[in-house]
């Protein structure tokens, strides 16, 4: 009955996961306006790294997270290694989208879901012991999510302006998905070894930003250049700002999918961004008016394609047998770095051990807030209209359905394990 | 558990250098996407 809670809310993390980093996308389609990929990622990156440090500071206090990460020491390395990967695929991703389109990059990136299962299986023992309707479900799934993938990458050759362009696209797409599906490894061995996911992502965002800034300075022509284009794009910067934070709840939400369902369930769950990203592209920024509509009907096809088999693999719920795998996994990582084992599993199960410390947020804490807020309100009054057409109406739907899934997840979240 | 005894058992660990080679492989790719 326990687990069977904890995976209703994996469920709902995944699924409010999916619609904030669906959300996210939203402000890439400013490459459009004539921005560097690098500066696009930059900006958004910048956003991300207030979010990873309001949200945890705000929800936990800093005196909090400094404790949990020094259970946990080596995780730093890894959490550092899992930004870098992120912030490299997502910088991918920028091309795949100037390259191919929102609507058709974003199901190809979502690959990572197999490359996640793959890690999930093979390091961690997830789908272990799993029975032979649980197998029936995820091997179905991942291969409506191939298939779906092949149907857009042929959609894609068919309405890109070049076979050249689009190739690069689907390449720096799949590249993307490669990355992202392998930094889960880091967040699976963080929540295996007890670790807050709010720790977790204050630690992440230091390789995340440190490599979006080299990536700047190496390919966008040096410390003056990137100067001189964030001057340039200051009217923009809020939308990427806001892109970013968008994100980081998106993520965070995914990082509990991760902790209490596990990474081969959990992607698939939050790759439900796809749809969100495939509903803003086509009806805020009209991505599929002129097209064929062969070609709309392709995309519209492989992406339910992808979302039936994201469903079937995540409505198995790990028998007893996979949890006694997990809890394999478990032992390994308590015996090479020294963990108490009880401890890790009281983690994995919802408990908060560090909830009664008497840990409280501090004046550092509500000055990150507060800085935040400032950074924000700057970027705010800097910002100017783009030249991208947009649908306000749709602007506004998006918005409230997203928001509910925020109320929703955040209050689950809450009630069964305070944020742990 | 010691910075020394942290960093072995780091780099001992199979599972780090799994996501370190896919690392590679991205910033190849990176490269390759932005000369293009």
């Amino acid at each position: 009955m326990k687990s069977r809670s904890l995976h209703r809310l994996g469920v709902a993390c995944g699924l409010a996961a999916g619609a904030w980093l669906g959300a996210a996308e939203a402000p890439n389609k400013l490459v459009a306006a004539g921005f560097s990929p690098f500066l696009i990622s930059l900006g958004m990156v910048a956003g991300v790294f207030l979010g990873r440090w309001t949200l945890p500071a705000m929800l936990k206090g800093s005196a909090y997270l400094i404790s949990d990460i020094r259970r946990t020491p080596h995780l730093s390395v890894w959490a550092i290694l899992a930004g870098v990967l992120w912030a490299v695929a997502n910088t991918l991703t920028v091309f795949a989208i100037k390259n191919v389109g929102l609507s058709i990059a974003f199901p190809l990136w979502n690959t990572n879901s197999i490359i996640g299962l793959l890690w999930g299986w093979l390091l961690f023992g997830e789908l272990r012991g799993a029975g032979r309707a649980q197998w029936t479900k995820v091997l179905g799934g991942a291969v409506a999510i191939m298939s779906g993938a092949v149907i857009l990458a042929y959609a894609s050759t068919t309405s890109a302006a070049s076979s050249r362009s689009a190739g690069i696209g689907i390449l720096a797409a799949l590249g993307a998905g490669l990355l992202w599906g392998t930094m889960y490894i880091p967040y699976r061995k963080a929540y295996l070894s007890g670790m807050n996911p709010l720790s977790f992502v204050t630690i992440f965002t230091f390789g995340e930003l440190a490599t979006v800034l080299s990536l700047a300075l190496i390919f966008d022509g040096g410390y003056q250049s990137v100067l001189a284009e964030l001057r340039q794009a200051r009217p923009a910067l809020f939308w990427l700002l806001l892109g970013g934070f968008c994100w980081v709840l998106g993520d965070l939400f995914q990082q509990y999918a991760a902790k209490y369902i596990g990474i081969s369930r959990g992607i698939p769950l939050s790759n439900t961004n796809q749809l969100w990203g495939l509903a803003w592209g086509a009806l805020v920024f009209g991505e599929s008016s002129g097209t064929g509509a062969f070609v709309r009907l392709m995309t519209i096809g492989g992406s339910l394609l992808m979302v039936a088999g994201a469903a079937a693999v995540s409505f198995a719920e790990a028998p007893d047998a996979e949890n006694a795998a997990r809890k394999r996994a478990m032992e390994r990582e308590s015996r090479r770095y020294g963990l108490d084992l009880a401890r890790l599993e009281a983690s994995i199960e919802g408990e908060d051990s560090l909830e009664h410390a008497g840990h409280r947020r501090s004046l550092l804490d509500w000055l990150v807030a507060v800085a935040a807020a400032a950074i924000f309100l700057w970027a705010g009054i800097l910002a100017r209209p783009q030249p991208v057409a947009v649908d306000p109406a749709w602007i506004f739907v998006l918005v409230l359905a997203t928001l509910g899934t925020l109320a929703g997840g955040g209050f689950l979240l809450w009630r069964r394990t305070r944020f742990s | 558990m010691g910075v020394h005894r942290m960093l072995r058992s780091i780099l001992t660990d199979a599972q780090f250098w799994i996501p370190l080679a896919v690392l590679a492989i991205g910033i190849a790719l990176l490269i390759v996407v932005n000369q293009v």
